[in-house]
Parts: structure tokens; C-alpha cells; sequence
């Protein structure tokens, strides 16, 4: 029964994603006139030309990669630091800086883009990759530092003490305890960072002008012109660009859930 | 290979990574072996991969770059929205590229005005003047000063499937009226009378620009610019009047308001709809839109928006527009003379089998002999006294915005001629 | 000491970048707000909380606002009830299918969103969308329906998408929720009588409030700022019916050359959500603590 109705629900929720896949298979024309239905031929020419031409279609996911690796990398170093601090460490005007990054999750990228770009010109960061990064991960921190702490906060302080008395101090905590267990709550962190880096397209639009730095949402643009698109080469483009995040999700998937039941759950 | 052995090198290959990453920013450019570089934004075309804009475009840079070899070319292509999204921000930073897209007018003037575009006027006097004309240049001129050139100039008109009139059993309408008349026909055989993109807005003002051009004339435009008149002005007020009359026979597709320029071009494009008034690129955009892809082919029309009985406009005034490129205030003299490579009058005659553009270098006609239609829009923007750039690329930015959104909340039946007019003006009050 | 020296160590990192990437361009956008400004050129028009007064006294501005409060509206009672219902479905005990089905309920959050309005316009199509099938099927005829085109239906159909798209998130929040639930507690109220509805009303439902009252800000916070979905389908359109208060910000003030205005509006939003940060964590995460 739980199946069936799960089943029902999968059907109506993967819908869209059908629609995509079937339409990747389509000629440009069939998309416009048939679009959920079969494709007659099956038709992969819109994959060739995603795929093969020119390579582009490889640069933008090696420049994807690039950039969502290094803010990720960058968000679970800085949040995890930041977090053990403001959850093992005692010190004046904790909470007022626990609640000054928490704010920071009240305002989204794309309205502090114009300041957020002029900052960039003056630091000369304009037009690179570094750039990109350095911002992503800055909006990326309020939430990162949110979940870090909370898990942080759980582990019991005899733990702590422990390593304390056995003249270890802070760094053994770190290293020998902190580290190990803290699998779930970083691929967490970096599961969110990962997607919303991912899917960012304003940003790196403006920032980005060498388009063998662009990224897979301004490669989706490249397939939209003045006035025509190449449809199915779009839903193409789509079908594949999602194929890396798919798969890190999945390959994640167990310790999300454990991630965030230590880290936001249990407060 | 030990533990610290594989430390120091993962850390050297981090470092090694992240500068890499900091790399290719500003300053970089321009330390580079002493050559010229100029940035160049363009419109892309669509289709991905396969974008002939890109390829015509990478291909003219290749063989100016072999014959100047001390300038790079750095192009980026960028799809309408987003550049111009992008170019605003660059701007506002101080930072215009070198050579980018323009379609002139008040957007072009607001640019010159902060100072992010070079004053070209020699070079356009001397080096262009000669072969291209002063009507499609004055697009991109202000005030006395030059700022870019156009390689396209042409004008928007009816496009109209000739085998649904000929089974109407219709004309091209001369009037107004007549025009009405194959509405209702096309209505009740079952077509789509005029497909319309809403959602975009700019298609629609396009009908209330006309409707205006028609009753008022340039005389009226020009009184409600300068200030003698205003946009609050009988005319005005007519046209919305007249386009809800039009409205009012339900001659566009279902939820047009909300339809995409792409939607409307589909529409022709698959012969459903019998009519769309669009400008010099539409048969392109219809064949790439359409099921075939290749549109309605032969039996793809033009005629030029009909005359209203009464009105004061002649016939032969022109609504177009066309596309161009300015120059950025921190240029180089190669850009110039880049410039000038690609509106040769060879360059300029391969850009219309590229792109359907209409020639602006004398003496390129002869490339549109094939295509009766392109032949149509050239005579009429060569024959037209009264050449007008669309309203929301010729008036400020706000100004236009607010005009398109004043025509759709008047086809949506929001607002009243009146009030769409005294929104406009309200607008144009507010930037003088 | 050496404690200072650690934090100082630990925190500087984040706090630099934080500083610098995030809450200066905030400050900022609070400068441009008190000027009239194209964004070309120097500041030069102050209009001190000009910009402000203006705003409230514009139709479409209170329509967005309107338009976010419906969204957080129906979000707390619809999006959210639903993502609970699909955690307790398939996120206890395992059946077989279970961990794809919570992968496809999830998947759409993953979607960047250029993908998903593209996605969507299509099913949405008047000519050849879903809609009009379904329409056209049950008339016999050719119905064609606009839900995108209709200034009464679009919200409504943009709804849906937003729905759809971060329904998964909440749901998989829940599934972590669940697990703070003890067995036995449930075991014990079974066994005393309880429905399978008080069950879940007077165990789960309490043992469950922290990550509730996570998701429920996590949820209006996100509301007030939602614009990738909403600008993707339409730009707020048709005829500013779906207007929210960020793709306001984006038509009013990028696209209009109104800096200054446009960052009037940025700073509204912020103050709602801190508002609403402040109210909250006073009265409601308080409590649980």
C-alpha cells in the first residue's frame, strides 16, 4: 500500500524530468509539436552536438567542477573551524557572532549583486574563476556554520575534557575526535553548497567574461539566442548536466539525512 | 612515498590550483606581451554548438588577427537577456568592454551620458560615412556625436502566410479597416489571425507604436519628446483605443499574454497563425521555431502596416530598428579599426546570408535580389522620411519599460487608453 | 590567553569572508537606498527615505508583497502538511523503492533554475502543455488552456512549481526529524489505543518540534526571497501579476536603471526577515532550548 501510493506520487513528481529526457531524444521540430510523447525517430543528434562539438560542453562541467569543488572545500574548512569555536569554546560575544553569520542567511545573492561586483573590480578579482568562488562560499557560510555548530554542540563534553586531561588540548579534540565523526554533517555542507554553487547563473554571468570559464547554467545559455533555441539540444544540455549532481547526491544520499538530524535537528 | 611526502605535494598542487584560479583578471590581460586586446560582446544566435553568429563571428577574427598580428580578439557570446544584464553591471563598474551590442537610442544615450562610450565622431565621418547611410547612422549618434555604427537596419512590418489569404480570399490590406476585416475572416476559418508574444511585451508595443505613427504622425511623436505636446495627447489616447478595438475581435492565440517572441514565432512558423508584426529577422526565428524548420518558406510575406483613413502619418514612415556595435570609453584604436573590417561591404553582404540582417553598406542590395521580402523592408527604410526607432530602445530605459507594460495592462484590460497614455507620460515626466 | 588566540584563529577565516563578501554589499545596498541613483556615474540625488514612502504607495510593489505572503501562507499550510506526509510514507522503515522515491521527491531542488522554467513553460504551453491535453481530452475537443498567460491563474500555476521544487528539501529535514522520535514512545502509545492520527499528532508531532521549527523558518525566510522559480516563469508577469518582492526588486530597479530604488526594496526585504528572525527566535526557538 505505502508502494502504490508512493509509486503514484514518484509518477507526478519525476514528470518533468520525463519530459526533458524524452525531449533530448527528439528532433528541434517534434519538441515543439510533440512534446511528452515518444520520440519518432529516436533521435541523438542533439546529444552529438552537446557532447562533441568544439568541446565546450566539457569545459563548462570542468568549470563547474572547478568552482564548486574549491567553495566547497573552502565552506566546510572555514564553517567547520568557526563552528567548533562557537560551540566547544566559551568566549564573550559568542552568540552575538553565532547570530551575526545566522543573519547572513536572510539575504540572497542575487540582491547584492551590484555592490558584491564593484567589491570584486576593487579587490581585481573580476573575471576570474577565484572570484566566483570567494562569493559563493561567503553566501554559502551562514548556513554551513548553522549546521556545524548544532552538531558540534552534541558531542558530549566529556569527550572533550578527556583529551583535555590527557594533555592533549584543543588540536588532539580536533583531530582525533571531532574529525572522524563529523562524516555526515560535512557531506551534508557540502551537498548544499554543492547544488546551489551548481545552479548558480547570475553571478558567474556577470563576473565571468572568457566563456571557456563559463559554467553549465550560462552553457544552458548558450543554447538560447537572440530570438531561437535549440530545444531539445537544451534539454540535452540539461539532461546531462544533472547526471554529476545526481550522482553525488545518491552516492551521499545515507549521510544527508544523518547530517542533518545532528546538525539542525537535535538543535 | 611517505605521509609528509604526499602532504607537501598535495599542498604544492593546491597552491598551484588556486593560483591558477586567481588568474586571467584584469590586470593579466593587459601585461600580456605587449599586445592590443579588445574585449568584443555579442549576440548569440541560439543553437548552440552549431550558433553561426559564433562561427562567421571566430572566423572573421581569425583572419583579422593573421593580418594584424600584434591584436587579439576576445569574444564573448551572450544570450539578449543576460547581456544585457551583464553589459549594466559592467558599466555601472566602469569597466565597458571594448566593442558591444547596442540597438542605439536611449539605452546608447545613457551610456554616453556616464561616460562609458568613446565619442567616434571623426571615425564615423571619415571611415563610414562614405558607405553607409546618415539615417540608419543617426541611430547611433546623439546630440551631435557618434558613439557606434549599425550593420543592420531595417524596419518591422506584417509578415503574412500567402496561401491562408489566398484561401481567405484577401488582399495585403491598404486601411486599417481592411486589416480588421481578415482578423474576422482568418478568425472564423479556424487560424490564429495574429500571434502575438505577450509575455515579452516588446511585440505588442510594436502595434501601439504603429497605431500612434499612423494617426499622430511624427508631429505628434515629436511634440510629446520635446515637451510642446505629451503622451497624454489625443493620439496617444486614440492608439490605445484603436488597439483595443482590435483586441476586442480576439485575434491572438490563447494566453498570449503570457507567450513568449518564440511562441509567436512558432505560430507562423507552423502556419497556424496568418500574421505577426515583427521585424527584419523573423523569417529566421520563424524557421528555427517551426516543426520543419524551415518555416512557411515561399509562402512567407510582407506588406507595411496599413494606413488608418484620417490619420495624419504618411505611409511611408518606418518603425525599425536594427543592430549595431558602440565603442567602450577605454578602447583601443584597433577596436576602430575592427570596426571597420567588419562593415566592409563584403563582411556586411556575408552577415545577411549569416543572419538575415539588412544591409547598411551602399551597394550591398544586390546580396537581398533572391529574397523579395528583404527587398520590401530595404525600400521601405531607404523611402521612409520619418524612420523610427522602436519607442523602448529610443526612450530611456524606465520610459520603455513602463510603455510596454502600460500596452499589455491595456490588452489585459487593466487599464483604459487614457491610462496607459498618462502612465507613459508620467514616466517620460519623470526622466526629462 | 591562548583560548582568545584560538577563536581569534578558528573564526577569522569565515568572519573575513563573511565581512567582506556579504555584509559590506549589504551596507552598501543600504547607501544607494537613500538615493536617487541610475547606477551610472556618482551619487548625486539624495532622497533620504524618499524611496521608501514611494514604494508602499505603489500598486504593484503591495501586489508583490501580497503575492510572498500567499506564497509563505500556502507553503505553511499546504507544501509543509504534504513534506511531512511524504517523510512519515517512505522515510521509516524501509520497503523496496523506498530510497528512490525519496531521491525523486528530493530531485527537483537539484534543478538549477534556468532548467526548471524551461521545464515548466513547456508543460505549461498553451498550444501543445499539458494542460491543454488534459483539457482537450476530457472536452473532446481542442481546449486550449494558458494557465502562464492568465493574470488570475499564473500565480497559482507558479505555485505549483515552487511547490514541486523545494517540497523534497522539507521532506528530507522531516526524515531527519523522524529519527529523534523514540520507538518506544510510539510502541507504548499503540499499545494504550492511540490512531495511527493521534499517534502521529501526540508523539511524533512533539518529538519533532525542533526540526519543525527549523523547516517553518528555513521555509518563510525562503518565501520572502524567492525569485529563481518566479522570474524563470515569467518575470513576474503577466502584467506584474506575479510580481514578488525580489523580481520587483530586479524589474523596478535593475531593469528600470533605478538603483537606488531597487536597493530601497533590497533593504525592506532584509527587515522583514530580520523581523521575522528576531520575533521568531524570541517567542518560538526560545522555548525549545
Amino acid at each position: 500500500m505505502k508502494f502504490l501510493l508512493g509509486f503514484f506520487i514518484a509518477l507526478i513528481m519525476f514528470f518533468p524530468m520525463y519530459a526533458v529526457i524524452i525531449c533530448s531524444v527528439k528532433t528541434n521540430g517534434q519538441v515543439l509539436s510533440d512534446p511528452f510523447g515518444i520520440p519518432h525517430p529516436f533521435d541523438l543528434t542533439a546529444f552529438g552536438l552537446v557532447l562533441g562539438k568544439s568541446g565546450e560542453f566539457w569545459g563548462f562541467l570542468y568549470n563547474s567542477i572547478v568552482i564548486a569543488v574549491s567553495t566547497i572545500v573552502i565552506v566546510d574548512l572555514f564553517a567547520m573551524a568557526a563552528g567548533i569555536a562557537l560551540s566547544r569554546i566559551r568566549f564573550k560575544g559568542r552568540p552575538l557572532i553565532y547570530n551575526f553569520f545566522i543573519m547572513g542567511m536572510l539575504f540572497p545573492i542575487t540582491v547584492a549583486v551590484l555592490p558584491l561586483y564593484l567589491q570584486l573590480r576593487d579587490l581585481g578579482l573580476l573575471g576570474t574563476q577565484g572570484g566566483v568562488i570567494l562569493a559563493e562560499a561567503a553566501f554559502g557560510l551562514p548556513m554551513a556554520i548553522f549546521l556545524f555548530t548544532g552538531f558540534f554542540k552534541d558531542i558530549p563534553q566529556e569527550l572533550q575534557d578527556a583529551c583535555q586531561m590527557d594533555g592533549g588540548g584543543m588540536f588532539t579534540f580536533f583531530f582525533k575526535i571531532v574529525i572522524p565523526i563529523s562524516r555526515p554533517v560535512v557531506a551534508t555542507v557540502s551537498i548544499i553548497t554543492f547544488i546551489q554553487s551548481w545552479n548558480q547563473f547570475l553571478f558567474p554571468l556577470l563576473v565571468l567574461d572568457d566563456s571557456s570559464k563559463f559554467t553549465i547554467p550560462l552553457g544552458i545559455m548558450q543554447f538560447q539566442g537572440q530570438f531561437t533555441t535549440g530545444w531539445n539540444q537544451v534539454m540535452a544540455f540539461i539532461t546531462i548536466s544533472i547526471i554529476p549532481m545526481a550522482a553525488f547526491y545518491f552516492s551521499a544520499q545515507r549521510y544527508i539525512v544523518a547530517g542533518l538530524t545532528a546538525g539542525a535537528v537535535k538543535g | 612515498m611517505n605521509r609528509r611526502t604526499s602532504i607537501t605535494i598535495s599542498l604544492v598542487l593546491c597552491l598551484v590550483v588556486t593560483g591558477s584560479l586567481f588568474a586571467g583578471g584584469e590586470s593579466e590581460k593587459n601585461a600580456e606581451s605587449g599586445k592590443t586586446t579588445i574585449t568584443w560582446w555579442a549576440l548569440s544566435g541560439g543553437g548552440g554548438a552549431d550558433d553561426v553568429r559564433e562561427i562567421y563571428r571566430r572566423n572573421l577574427i581569425k583572419e583579422y588577427e593573421t593580418a594584424h598580428p600584434d591584436v587579439d580578439i576576445e569574444l564573448t557570446m551572450l544570450e539578449n537577456e543576460a547581456f544585457k544584464q551583464k553589459v549594466q553591471v559592467a558599466i555601472q563598474a566602469g569597466n565597458p568592454p571594448d566593442i558591444f551590442h547596442s540597438w542605439g537610442g536611449g539605452v546608447m544615450v545613457e551610456y554616453a551620458r556616464v561616460g562609458a562610450l568613446k565619442d567616434i565622431s571623426n571615425f564615423v565621418e571619415n571611415e563610414l560615412s562614405p558607405s553607409i547611410g546618415s539615417g540608419a547612422l543617426g541611430v547611433y549618434g546623439y546630440d551631435g556625436k557618434y558613439y557606434g555604427a549599425p550593420y543592420d537596419m531595417g524596419a518591422v512590418g506584417l509578415w503574412y502566410n500567402k496561401a491562408v489569404f489566398a484561401e481567405l480570399g484577401v488582399d495585403v490590406p491598404k486601411t486599417w479597416p481592411e486589416l480588421l476585416d481578415i482578423v474576422k475572416k482568418a478568425k472564423a476559418a479556424g487560424y490564429i489571425p495574429i500571434a502575438l508574444g505577450g509575455g515579452d511585451r516588446w511585440p505588442a508595443h510594436y502595434w501601439w507604436v504603429y497605431l500612434a505613427m499612423r494617426i499622430g504622425g511624427q508631429e505628434a511623436f515629436n511634440a510629446a519628446y520635446d515637451g510642446s505636446g505629451s503622451f497624454k495627447d489625443e493620439t496617444f489616447v486614440k492608439a490605445g483605443e484603436m488597439l483595443l478595438d482590435l483586441a476586442a475581435l480576439e485575434p491572438f492565440q490563447t494566453g498570449f499574454l503570457g507567450s513568449t517572441y518564440d511562441d509567436e514565432s512558432a505560430l507562423v512558423g507552423n502556419g497556424k497563425a496568418a500574421m505577426e508584426l515583427m521585424g527584419q529577422w523573423a523569417p529566421a526565428v520563424q524557421a528555427a521555431n517551426s516543426e520543419s524548420g524551415k518555416g512557411i518558406g515561399d509562402d512567407l510575406g510582407w506588406f507595411s502596416f496599413p494606413a488608418i483613413p484620417g490619420g495624419v502619418g504618411k505611409n511611408s514612415d518606418v518603425m525599425g530598428g536594427g543592430n549595431g556595435y558602440v565603442i567602450g570609453a577605454n578602447a583601443p584604436d584597433a577596436a576602430l579599426d575592427f570596426l571597420k573590417f567588419f562593415l566592409s561591404r563584403e563582411n556586411n553582404m556575408e552577415l545577411h546570408k549569416v543572419e538575415g540582417i539588412i544591409p547598411v553598406v551602399k551597394g550591398a542590395e544586390e546580396v537581398l535580389a533572391s529574397n523579395p521580402n528583404a527587398v520590401k523592408i530595404a525600400q521601405a527604410v531607404a523611402g521612409a522620411d520619418y524612420y523610427q526607432l522602436y519607442y523602448d530602445q529610443f526612450l530611456p530605459p524606465s520610459v520603455g519599460e513602463t510603455i510596454k507594460d502600460a500596452v499589455m495592462a491595456l490588452l489585459a484590460g487593466k487599464a483604459s487608453p487614457e491610462e496607459a497614455a498618462t502612465m507613459i507620460d508620467d514616466s517620460w515626466q519623470a526622466e526629462k | 590567553m591562548k583560548k582568545a588566540g584560538l577563536v581569534f584563529l578558528l573564526i577569522t577565516p569565515a568572519f573575513l569572508l563573511f565581512l567582506l563578501f556579504v555584509v559590506v554589499p549589504v551596507i552598501q545596498a543600504g547607501h544607494y537606498s537613500v538615493y536617487r541613483w541610475k547606477g551610472l556615474g556618482p551619487l548625486e540625488q539624495f532622497v533620504g527615505l524618499g524611496n521608501f514612502f514611494r514604494m508602499f504607495g505603489e500598486d504593484i510593489f503591495l501586489t508583490a508583497l501580497w503575492n510572498n505572503l500567499k506564497v509563505v501562507i500556502l507553503s505553511l499550510l499546504l507544501q509543509l502538511p504534504v513534506a511531512f506526509f511524504f517523510a512519515l510514507l517512505i522515510g521509516r522503515k524501509r520497503f523496496p523503492g523506498s530510497m528512490l522515491f525519496r531521491g525523486i521527491y528530493f530531485f527537483p531542488y537539484i534543478l538549477a533554475e534556468i532548467a526548471i522554467g524551461i521545464i515548466w513553460k513547456f508543460i505549461y504551453n498553451p498550444e501543445f502543455g499539458l494542460p491543454t491535453m488534459i483539457a482537450s481530452f476530457v472536452s473532446g475537443g481542442e481546449t486550449k488552456i494558458a494557465l502562464l498567460g492568465s493574470t488570475e491563474h499564473a500565480f497559482t500555476a507558479i505555485f505549483i512549481v515552487i511547490f514541486w521544487k523545494y517540497i523534497g528539501f522539507h521532506m528530507i529535514l522531516y526524515i531527519a526529524g523522524l529519527q529523534n522520535v523514540p520507538d518506544e514512545l510510539e510502541e507504548a502509545a499503540i499499545i494504550d489505543g492511540a490512531s495511527k492520527l493521534q499517534v502521529v499528532f501526540h508523539v511524533i508531532i512533539p518529538c519533532m518540534r525542533n526540526t519543525i521549527v527549523i523547516s517553518v523558518f528555513l521555509s518563510v525566510v525562503g518565501a520572502f526571497n524567492i525569485f529563481d522559480v518566479v522570474w524563470a516563469m515569467g518575470q513576474g508577469g503577466p502584467v506584474h501579476s506575479t510580481e514578488t518582492l525580489v523580481t520587483y526588486l530586479y524589474n523596478f530597479g535593475f531593469k528600470r536603471f533605478a538603483f537606488g530604488y531597487g536597493s530601497a526594496v533590497a533593504i525592506v526585504i532584509f527587515l522583514i526577515c530580520l523581523v521575522f528572525n528576531l520575533f521568531y527566535q524570541k517567542y518560538i526557538v526560545g522555548e525549545s532550548k
